[in-house]
């Protein structure tokens, strides 16, 4: 064996196994950094994959397809004016789509397919799939997907129904889809029915969502190029794929976000390892020093650490994969929900582990190891060997040197400063994350003179030793004496109390204006949307007609039908909405970010005139006056933007226009949801069981009061942050990690001062005080600082990130109460992180620390 | 005060070494006792059983008059902080603390005394020590003599019965290591104090009226 390989291995590796507290905690802190890293990635690479693949799927080998950029639908008779096509060889075929509902009860959504049984079956990858006969043009005749089949035991023969829009129709089981083929489609979750059928439940008739082509590959863009030329200006012809890509756009800013966030638990993790390096490297410096002195060169010495931080790195990212695997699917189903209401359903079922997205994380948490470890092994390795052997040089370089690095600390809060106020780039808010950075890397740069002036001043005033008596005055004097370490420790409890208190503020800011708009916005009495809807299918509508219904029964004052549907702005998935703009002005309902009253607002508006809402407004820079374009089903609209509202139902951002305009330029008169206004004297049940009596039979409706609305905003809002607290929870263990790994350190340190402490007649329960001392100094100290950045961090997440990635205007609310709370329980926790160490102080032997020292 | 050891010994079974084997010793209120002997003779388990830094395998401990051989950790503690100093070779100051904070650990430790009583005591002890002008001096801004000095001055601050040093001259120079002594003899005389002091130095020794001689974990001979 190589002289290096021994040397490790009795130099490095030996100690790492005698330590093996520390180098637990430290691999367990990587770990936790990679695991939650990777589960976030895999969750949201699943969410887009298993979309793409159901493009993919439903694409079959079309390599082109035509679609609307207005709505849902395009005229079936269209295909008509594609036969030219024909004679450059390419086929094409009608399909419809969407979400509906299984069975009459449940929620389960499903995705109905309405194919042309008779098109070439190359327009059905792998062909439909089935492994029985089957007849398709049965009335009610459906291909049942296989995970549908078996998880309501379905077979050849049985009936079932869908929930489509506002009524129920029946199906009949020609066939089970096998995985392969169509039958892959929506995780299993489809039904495959011939067009006709699928038209006329989904109430669709002469419509159909999409028109899939099969062009020769060798002609496929100049093809592209004719078909698009020949097309209205609101219909695209594009690869199946960039649906995919659509999707991506729209889910960015979340995906982004939540990438972000977990990827603070890495930066506190990077801490840890940074801390873990540089004890290692102080507790063995006298050992380097030997080591340099009997002539082994700088080069191998550095070799040495970096073998013991590639250590640290392969083992804790290794667990962190293993576990980032399991923890997938938790995270998965954390953002399921949060997607499907925001922006696209699928079943998301378990996730996809690509190999690629396992070596990704496991080369991020070795590099990012590697990295945190190189500034204690070059200052370690750099330093003459007589320098090296005295222990206490680098602590003093620290000390020495705090000056300095608050220079560079102020000059990263100015960093801070000037990125805060930078616009976002590709619509991300990259310049916001950097200047959360920047407050983060300054106040860490800052702390060695927090650490300085602080416990310099707690350990030799004499006010302050005789409240916290000789334990105290220890303890504050040995976090002095090791400023390097402390400060690192308090730099990781700071990075995760900052992150905590940041996102509680802005999570707490978020909710009261959402309660406020909640509040301000929700004037009907009742709310009404279709059944499917209610049970999960997000585009699912009612028929115009329950309007009128509702309209003429006895108590109702008003009626508010208000419809909306995707389209691409500027090719940017958005919303446009149809809503009753004269029972809006009556009733109001609306606040305007001008501050204007609704009455001003409508005063300026004309036949032509759109409201668009403040994420439309930031995302796709437009301001009041200003006219926008919109696709509609009867050509593009110029539109005059009259007013920008507050809303926090999308950040895809929304157009609203009358609903008479709407009705002119789009084909569509069914509705989303309808507000019912009741006279001031009407019992809600009474009103509620009368709408219901009124539709029986003709449509299925859900009602919901305006409490229970605001009800359920605040579940899918509450759902949609738990991810983030999941987060934040993790990022303050591992920094807990990181204050048990510097304490443990601390006391092995400070074991020659604890036996003479021993010797001077302190008691054991005396020295676990001081180490108490200690986890309480460094807890309040990196609390203090915590709250301090994370004040900061809070007003970049409010002000900036979450406007440019959303582009919501929040009312900043802090949580007094979490604040408080959190504080104790990081006290509490910094105490509990004491205990292991504390024990080990108690438990020193004297007379062999005092001898071997 | 007395202290009297009983066929005292000393196993550290994770070595398996005898390291002290039936020793029984007296030591009266006033004796400036020298342990001399090689290294490994049982110097430092001797001073730890005596400095009640540790217990007998097998034997008895009394002091005064009383058998503290199987007394709790905690009392014996107790008893060790309030009657027993203790000086090193190593002087063993804590390094994040000034001279005089170091000199007034034991009492802090205590926490019996008076803030003003213990400052008080601090400046008479450094006054007597030759240290005053050092007070807010940190352990590496001082030398080898002085570390001592303060390390006696720490030793005897809380005015204890018995004053234990491991080799207290084995760090300093030939002229450091005489004001040591000297000091230490002062101490003795002048406070009637019980000095063990465990050391390899004829001269050392010299300064003590009574000498143990050691080997291999005995008594080899005491002499006055």
């Amino acid at each position: 064996m190589r002289f290096s390989s021994r040397l490790f291995i009795s130099f490095i590796l030996r100690d790492l196994l005698k330590n093996w507290v520390r180098s637990f905690i430290t691999i367990g802190g990587i770990a936790l950094g990679v695991s939650v890293f990777l589960a976030i990635t895999l969750a949201n690479e699943t969410a887009l994959s298993k979309f793409r693949e159901t493009v993919d799927v439903i694409a079959g080998k079309a390599n082109l397809e035509i679609r609307s950029q207005s709505g849902r639908y395009i005229p079936l008779s269209y295909m008509e004016q594609l036969v030219w096509l024909q004679n450059l060889g390419v086929r094409f075929a009608p399909m419809l789509q969407d979400t509906v509902v299984f069975g009459k009860e449940g929620s389960e959504p499903v995705q109905l397919v309405g194919i042309d049984v008779l098109a070439d079956q190359d327009f059905f990858a792998g062909g439909v799939g089935t492994n029985e006969s089957y007849d398709m043009f049965a009335p009610g005749a459906a291909l049942v997907g296989w995970r549908l089949a078996e998880t309501f035991h379905l077979k050849v023969g049985d009936d079932f129904d869908l929930t489509v829009n506002d009524r129920q129709h029946k199906f009949h089981v020609s066939g089970i889809l096998e995985k392969s083929g169509l039958g892959g489609a929506f995780s299993g979750n489809v039904v495959a029915t011939d067009i006709e059928n699928a038209q006329a439940a989904l109430d669709s008739v002469s419509k159909i969502s999409e028109i899939e082509l099969i062009v020769p590959d060798n002609r496929l863009d100049e093809i592209k190029e004719e078909i698009q030329a020949s097309l209205p200006a609101t219909m695209i012809v594009e690869r199946p794929e960039s649906r995919g890509n659509n999707v991506e756009k729209m889910t960015r800013s979340f995906q982004y976000n939540l990438t972000a966030l977990a990827f603070i638990a890495l930066i506190v993790g990077m801490f840890l390892i940074h801390n873990t390096i540089t004890i290692s490297v102080i507790r063995r410096r006298a050992e380097i020093g030997t080591l340099r002195a009997l002539g082994l060169p700088r080069r191998q010495v550095s070799a040495l650490f970096m073998g013991e931080a590639a250590a640290f790195g392969v083992l804790g990212s290794a667990v962190g994969v293993a576990c980032g695997v399991v923890f997938a699917d938790g995270a998965l189903s954390a953002i399921a929900g949060t997607m499907e209401h925001f922006y696209f359903q699928h079943p998301f079922g378990s996730t996809s582990v690509e190999p690629s997205s396992l070596l990704r994380a496991f080369l991020i948490g070795l590099v990012i190891t590697m990295v945190a470890a190189v500034p204690p092994i070059w200052e370690s390795t750099t330093v003459q060997p007589a320098e090296a052997v005295r222990r206490s040089s680098l602590e003093s370089k620290v000390l020495g040197s705090s000056g300095r690095l608050s220079l560079i600390g102020l000059l990263l809060f100015l960093g801070c400063w000037l990125a805060a106020q930078g616009p976002p780039i590709n619509g991300f808010p990259f310049l916001g994350y950097l200047s959360a950075l920047c407050a983060i890397l300054g106040m860490s740069f800052c702390t060695p003179i927090l650490v300085k002036s602080i416990f310099g001043l707690v350990g030799s005033t004499r006010a302050f030793r005789r409240i916290i008596g000789v334990e105290g005055t220890l303890a504050a004097r040995s976090l002095y004496g090791a400023s390097g370490r402390t400060s690192l420790a308090i730099a990781s409890l700071m990075i995760g109390i900052s992150m905590m208190i940041s996102l509680a503020i802005m999570i707490s800011s978020f909710r009261s204006t959402v309660v406020a708009w909640v509040d301000q916005t929700l004037k009907a009495d009742l709310w009404i949307q279709s059944a499917s809807r209610e049970r999960g299918s997000r585009q699912a509508r009612l028929s115009e007609a329950v309007s009128g219904m509702i309209q003429k029964l006895p108590g109702v004052v008003a009626v508010d039908g208000f419809v909306e549907q995707r389209m691409l702005y500027r090719g940017e998935p958005s919303i446009v909405s149809g809503g009753e703009f004269n029972i809006i002005k009556r009733f109001g309902g609306l606040r305007f970010t001008s501050g204007e009253s609704v009455d001003q607002v409508f005063s300026r508006l004309t036949s032509k005139s759109c409201l668009i809402s403040e994420s439309f407004a930031i995302r796709r820079n437009v301001c009041t006056g200003d006219t926008i374009e919109v696709p509609t089903d009867k050509g593009i609209i110029s539109l005059s933007v009259g007013g920008v509202y507050y809303d926090y139902s999308s950040d895809l951002g929304q157009v609203v226009i009358d609903r008479e305009l709407y009705k002119k330029y789009f084909d569509d008169h069914s509705l989303t949801s309808i507000a019912v206004y009741l006279r001031p004297d009407v019992d809600l049940e009474q009103a509620r069981s009368e709408i219901l009596n009124a539709v029986n039979g003709y449509s299925l409706i859900c009602i919901r009061s305006t409490r229970e609305l605001r009800k359920e905003a605040m579940r899918v809002f509450d759902r949609t942050f738990a991810v983030t607290y999941a987060l934040h929870t993790i990022a303050v263990t591992v920094a807990l990690l990181s204050i048990m790994n510097a304490l443990l350190a601390l006391s092995f340190e400070s074991r020659r001062d604890f036996g003479i402490l021993r010797y001077l007649g302190a008691q054991r329960g005396q020295l676990q005080a001081i180490v108490y001392g200690q986890s309480f100094l460094l807890g309040c100290l990196g609390n203090g600082t915590g709250l301090f950045v994370g004040g900061i961090l809070s007003l970049l997440l409010v002000n900036v990130i979450n406007r440019q990635s959303f582009g919501w205007t929040v009312q900043l609310a802090i949580p007094w109460d979490f604040i408080a709370q959190s504080s104790l329980l990081v006290l509490l926790a910094a105490l509990a992180a004491g205990f292991v160490p504390a024990r080990q102080a108690a438990r020193t032997k004297a007379p062999e620390v005092v001898r071997d020292e | 005060m007395n202290l009297e050891l009983r066929a005292v010994s000393k196993k550290y079974s994770d070595h398996d070494v005898n390291a002290l084997r039936e020793v029984s010793l007296h030591f009266s209120s006033g004796d400036f006792v020298a342990v001399c002997g090689p290294s490994g003779c049982g110097k430092s388990t001797l001073l730890n059983i005596v400095g009640l830094m540790d217990k007998p395998t097998m034997g008895t401990v009394i002091f005064g008059d009383d058998d503290i051989t199987s007394l709790a950790d905690e009392k014996l503690t107790r008893l060790r902080g309030e009657r027993i100093g203790f000086v090193f070779q190593f002087f063993n100051l804590l390094s994040t603390m000034t001279v005089e904070e170091n000199v007034a650990l034991p009492l802090e430790i205590q926490g019996r005394a008076k803030p003003q009583e213990i400052k008080s005591r601090v400046s008479n002890i450094l006054e007597r020590v030759g240290m005053s002008h050092r007070v807010g001096f940190y352990p590496s801004q001082l030398s080898g003599g002085e570390m001592q000095r303060t390390a006696i001055a720490r030793a005897v601050i809380h005015k204890p019965k018995i004053v234990v040093a491991d080799e207290p001259t084995g760090n300093l120079d030939s002229e450091n290591g005489n004001l040591v002594l000297e000091l230490l003899k002062q101490l003795n005389q002048a406070e009637g104090q019980t000095i063990i002091m465990a050391t390899h130095s004829l001269e050392a020794a010299s300064y003590a009226s009574r000498r143990i001689d050691m080997r291999d974990g005995k008594v080899l001979s005491e002499a006055r």
